[in-house]
């Protein structure tokens, strides 16, 4: 109910009570009065057989009283004679002309022979049976006798004058027929019945169709409604008339449809009536509950359109003085009032919203300045780690390099004197050779045979040879170590870089020795103003890495170039590479692929923030199972931070 | 007034006009009585005798004020005429007494009496019939 529209909830609501309304009329009404109909259709039916019966029976009674004061004329007297004088046919014929009698009058004598009649040619007949009585009047019901066409009511009384014993009898016939016209159907058929003890027996019906034999109880009127031809009646009896000792009882019966025919009307009136009260007063309930939602149906587009649009500026049209119009006055009230706050709200949330995007920068800012700071910070922790230990180290390899240098020194600068000594012991046995005798000359000879001097003299010139070659070498690394840890390290210096790289080669050297070949394409041949020792560190963190990334026999390309007043390093390697995730994260401090213990994580970190004191770049390419490539790129002049 | 003059008339014609025959006093044979003198009939006819000394009803007849037979009766009995007589009997009527029957015919007054037990007429013709004893006869003048 509820989700439908107002208007629609009071037409029907209102439908709802007059339809009640009228029911409960109608019923009332309709039970009311259709008690009263029945009672009142039971009484007329009652009151049209009483008054059919009293219709007949004043026709009877009539013809009785006629009969009986008929009977006391002093004519009748002539019975006694036999109507010697024809005074009493005289009489009945005139009686019946002047009455105008329906039937006929006979006059039997005491011996029961017909002596006078209205009737042509029936004199002398016998009194028939059905006449016989011993009463003074009885009327005989519906009978027949031999010399009468039909069946007949008859009345006979004993004719009896003053004094004497019965003389004869008087009898007047009704013809059956004329009774059953008084007893036509029209609205009602009727049934003549003779009351008898009891009061059980058949009686005859006339109904439009003709004349039927019904039976009559006592209980006629507990009986509801009688069915004959198919025809539901229903049916009342009149009270018992007598005429004479005849006593009998008229039935009427009416088709219970005409019977109901008021009650039918009066529903139909009624039906009428509701619904000419009904029409007119829902069209104007439909139209006041419409003229009455009207209203609130325009305050509800209005806020409809309100929400829609947003817009608190819109009013609700008021029209007139009434409970609707204050509320729209009140919702126009309440939407400027929103309104107003509304705007202030808007105005405060983009304040709100700028301070907080901001504060949002202003944090995001801070963040990644405290991370850049702590970035450096780390970094330079590290680097002061390192730089110590390297300045240590460096210490460290410098007086080792120092004291090693002496004796190699020495060492090396004997060995010119040595070849020479050796040279002059070789020259000094060929001469002895020479001089001395055969025997002599044998001797020696089996005893340089037996130290096989041939091969000493060979191989101690092998020896000299190598023995010059590691002293090379041990110069040269004492020269690299010097030069790898530059006691000379926070200053600036004008160095060719290819040294570097060669320093760094040789002091890796035996990790790779004859495992990979260093394949070098030197294109600067320049100084470059720099800080060499830590540009060294560089070069050894990414050589040291990529002879560890050729796992068996491979080849590092080291190229130096000058692009743009830059100096362009480039180391490659044809190790394994490493995918996309690792080459990510290789400058990141203390990322490692290495087991605990084996790397720190800091050398190419460590690198990478040198080479941005250089104002320079290092980037990494790297192809997995290809090779990676290093390259670093320095101004060829160090540029001076402000 | 009618009335007198045609009272009048006839009064003034019988005379002349009226043949005078025997008259009959005839009942029925089975009554006890055998002869009735002129004051008996006069008392039953005035409806002042009522019953025979059995106890029965007597039951007068008359005859049609106009017939001869009546003038006769009238004049022989009460010496008087059937008018007077007429108007005695009218009185009695109201008083409630039952005047005489009137027949038509001297043979219904004589089938009447032969066949009712209690019954008295008058004739000018002499029954023949066994069941009628006559009780009276006035011959003719």
């Amino acid at each position: 109910m509820s989700h439908f529209s107002l208007s629609v909830r009071l037409t029907l609501f209102f439908s709802f009570i007059v339809l009640l309304v009228t029911t409960t009329l109608s019923a009332v009404v309709f039970y009311q009065f259709g008690e009263k109909i029945n009672q009142q259709i039971e009484r007329n039916l009652t009151g049209i057989a009483d008054h059919k019966a009293a219709e007949i029976s004043n026709v009877l009674l009539f013809e009785r009283t006629n009969l009986l004061s008929w009977r006391a004329s002093s004519v009748m007297l002539d019975v006694v004679v036999d109507d010697l004088d024809k005074r009493i046919t005289t009489e009945l014929i005139n009686l019946k002309k002047y009455y105008q009698l329906q039937g006929d009058l006979y006059v039997f004598n005491a011996a029961g022979v017909l002596i006078a009649s209205t009737q042509p040619d029936v004199l002398k007949t016998q009194l028939p049976q059905a006449w016989q009585t011993q009463q003074d009047y009885a009327l005989v019901f519906k009978h027949d006798v031999p010399f009468i066409n039909g069946s007949i009511i008859a009345h006979v009384t004993a004719l009896k004058p003053p004094q004497l014993k019965t003389q004869g009898y008087l009898v007047m016939t009704h013809s059956w027929e004329d009774i059953s016209r008084l007893l036509a159907p029209k609205d009602s058929s009727f049934a003549l019945h003779k009351a008898h003890e009891g009061n059980q027996g058949s009686a005859d019906l006339f109904t439009a169709n003709g004349v039927k034999t019904i039976e009559i109880n006592d209980d006629f009127s507990e009986r509801p409604s009688w069915l004959f031809d198919g025809i539901s009646y229903l049916g009342s009896i009149s009270k018992s008339v007598s005429v004479g000792d005849f006593s009998f009882q008229i039935a009427a019966f009416m088709p219970e449809k005409l019977a109901h025919q008021p009650l039918l009307e009066l529903t139909r009136n009624l039906l009428l009536a509701a619904a000419l009260v009904g029409v007119p007063m829902l069209v104007l309930v439909s139209l006041l509950s419409r003229l009455l939602v009207t209203p609130i149906k325009k305050l509800t587009a209005t806020i409809r359109t309100i929400e829609d649009s947003n817009d608190l500026s819109i009013k609700v049209p008021v029209s007139g003085h009434d409970e609707v119009a204050d509320l729209g006055n009140a919702f126009n009230r309440m939407t400027t009032r929103l309104g107003e706050l509304f705007n202030k709200f808007v105005v405060v949330e983009k304040e709100l919203e700028d301070l907080n995007l901001s504060l949002e920068h202003q944090v995001i800012d801070r963040t990644a300045q405290l991370q850049d700071t702590l970035q450096k910070l780390q970094s330079a922790q590290t680097q002061l780690v390192q730089s110590e230990k390297m300045a240590s180290l460096g210490q460290l390899v410098a007086g080792i390099a120092h004291e090693i240098n002496n004796p190699i020194g020495a060492i090396y600068a004997n060995m010119p004197p040595l070849e020479e000594y050796i040279d002059d012991i070789k020259g000094t046995v060929e001469f002895a050779q020479t001089c001395m005798d055969e025997p002599g000359t044998q001797k020696l000879n089996a005893h340089m045979e037996q130290i096989d001097y041939t091969f000493v003299t060979e191989d101690l010139a092998k020896l000299l040879n190598s023995q010059k070659q590691a002293a090379d070498r041990i110069r040269n690394i004492v020269l690299s170590l010097r030069n790898f840890s530059r006691l000379d390290q926070g200053e600036v210096k004008m160095v060719r870089l290819e040294e570097g790289l060669d320093s760094t080669l040789q002091m890796v050297h035996h990790n790779y020795k004859d495992r990979i070949t260093i394949e070098k394409d030197y294109a600067l041949n320049e100084s470059v103003e720099c800080y060499a020792g830590e540009l060294n560190q560089v070069f050894m963190n990414i050589l040291a890495n990529a002879i560890q990334a050729i796992p068996d026999k491979g080849s590092i390309t080291i190229t130096t170039a000058k692009v743009n007043d830059q100096a362009v390093i480039t180391i490659a390697d044809t190790g394994t590479g490493m995918p996309e995730e690792i080459r990510k994260k290789i400058f990141d401090p203390f990322f490692t692929t290495k087991g605990v213990g084996e790397g720190t994580g800091l050398g190419l970190s460590i690198s990478y923030g040198i080479i941005e004191k250089h104002q320079g770049t290092l980037t990494v390419e790297s192809e997995l199972n290809c090779g990676t490539r290093f390259i670093i790129t320095i101004p060829l002049r160090l540029i001076k931070d402000s | 007034m009618k009335r007198w003059v045609v009272l009048g008339l006839v009064a003034a014609l019988m005379p002349v006009s009226i043949v005078w025959a025997d008259l009959y006093i005839i009942a029925n044979k089975d009554l006890p009585a055998a002869q009735l003198d002129k004051d008996d009939i006069a008392a039953i006819y005035l409806l002042k005798k009522k019953h025979w000394e059995n106890g029965e009803d007597i039951m007068p007849i008359n005859l049609p004020a106009q017939a001869d037979a009546r003038n006769r009766f009238t004049a022989e009995i009460f010496d008087s005429t059937p008018e007077k007589l007429g108007s005695y009997w009218d009185q009695m009527l109201f008083k409630g007494e039952t005047p005489p029957v009137t027949q038509n015919s001297e043979q219904a007054v004589i089938l009447f009496v032969e066949r009712v037990k209690g019954a008295i007429g008058y004739v000018e013709t002499k029954p023949q019939s066994q069941q009628i004893k006559i009780l009276q006869q006035f011959s003719s003048k």
